[in-house]
């Protein structure tokens, strides 16, 4: 519970302290950290609660019905830490192919995060009567440069060079404690 | 061997490399289609500007041959009417400016203007000679016309009507003033025509002279013989 609290107010204030960079977020990283050191169910907590308030507190005004879908985008990076621990867990290096990896992982993570809220907000927009042109429509206006570059890119790079070493990091904070 | 982590590693990375070129692909899709969709938009405007500017040039055309038939008509209402009256004033004074003007509008249209092109002379009979060359006028215009929109309106003339002379004579300006230059109690004002034998006088008077592409002719100031006929050539 305790973990869940300081990561939710972790990224739930990153996220105002980041407010002016749009696409720089640490939100995704800390949800991916979450899931990998305490579990998946840990992380998609984290992801559930930190998008929840900040879908509503944001300073751009409530995200409104899109909120769920930005919350199950969100989930994915809860997935990706888990399977990450599960495949990478025990060989951890600050500087190691292994950092190339976590963060390859969370730029795919970026991706469906993208390409998921594209195709909810073609949902919204033309319910009950979408299709499956309209969904491309909204998936090639969505990719305008540089929204989901920055996004993965940032993604990748936050998980190659801030992940591993807060991985690192954690458990002896946690042990620590 | 391979371990199992790193075979998932590679895959990862793989998977993002085509991710991220992926996304780079559609944003210059994306951009790409949204040019091609501004360049239909502006052929679009291109083919409609086009379709206006064929229309208007259409229409300025009619105006330009409509323009010639009102020249050529105010011209032909300048030679017949009394130069007394206050519409030959200013008929006669407009109508060189008319005709410089629909020369410079055909010209704008990108077409020549069908003109004839002649050469007066004027001599004041004091030596002072003045030559207006390379000068165009109307198809149809008379020598007086033709005097009368090369020296801008400076003609002074009297009108006289047909029959004013006899049955079957035609109306005839009696020119009394040529540039600003009146005739005086000796002298008169006298027209010729330069043809193969030279310096010709026209029995007919300018409005009979029939000008056409390199017609050269003169007006004169001189003295006359008891006949009227003058004493002196250009």
């Amino acid at each position: 519970m305790a973990v869940v609290a300081v990561f939710t107010a972790l990224v739930v204030g990153s996220d105002f302290a980041l407010a002016p960079f749009l696409n720089f977020k640490l939100m995704d990283v800390l949800v991916f950290l979450a899931a990998f050191v305490f579990g998946f169910r840990q992380g998609a907590s984290v992801a559930i609660l930190s998008e929840g308030i900040w879908s509503v507190v944001s300073p751009w005004g409530p995200a409104g019905v899109v909120t769920p879908f930005l919350i199950a985008g969100e989930l994915m990076f809860a997935v990706g830490g888990w399977a990450a621990a599960k495949v990478w867990g025990g060989e951890l290096k600050p500087v190691s192919p292994t950092s190339v990896f976590i963060g390859a992982t969370l730029a795919i993570c970026a991706f469906v995060w993208d390409f998921e809220t594209n195709a909810a907000t073609a949902l919204i927009a033309n319910w009950p009567g979408l299709t499956v042109g309209e969904v491309a429509g909204y998936e090639l206006a969505g990719f305008v440069f540089p929204v989901p570059l920055a996004h993965e890119v940032a993604d990748f790079l936050l998980g190659s060079l801030v992940a591993p070493t807060a991985l690192l990091i954690i458990p002896k904070l946690r042990r620590g404690a | 061997m391979v371990s199992k982590g790193a075979f998932y590693g590679a895959v990862v990375v793989l998977v993002a490399l085509l991710l991220f070129t992926s996304s780079a692909a559609l944003i210059y899709y994306n951009q790409y289609q949204q040019k091609a969709s501004q360049n239909e938009s502006y052929v679009s405007e291109l083919d409609s500007a086009l379709s206006r500017y064929r229309e208007l040039a259409t229409a300025y055309n009619s105006s330009l041959t409509d323009y010639n038939r009102t020249l050529s008509q105010l011209a032909t209402a300048v030679a017949n009417l009394n130069t007394t009256t206050p519409a030959y004033g200013n008929a006669s004074a407009a109508l060189a400016s008319l005709w410089a003007s629909y020369e410079k509008l055909a010209d704008f249209g990108g077409r020549r203007a069908l003109v004839y092109e002649v050469r007066m002379m004027v001599d004041f009979g004091n030596g002072t000679r003045r030559w207006y060359n390379d000068s165009s006028v109307q198809p149809g215009w008379s020598g007086y016309v033709a005097t009368l929109v090369l020296l801008d309106g400076r003609l002074q003339a009297a009108w006289y009507p047909a029959g004013y002379f006899g049955p079957d004579t035609p109306g005839e300006h009696f020119v009394s003033g040529v540039d600003g230059v009146s005739q005086t109690a000796t002298e008169s004002w006298f027209v010729w025509q330069f043809g193969s034998g030279g310096w010709a006088q026209l029995p007919t008077g300018a409005d009979g002279m029939e000008v056409v592409n390199g017609t050269t002719f003169a007006w004169t100031l001189c003295g006359y013989d008891q006949n009227f006929n003058p004493t002196c050539t250009p």
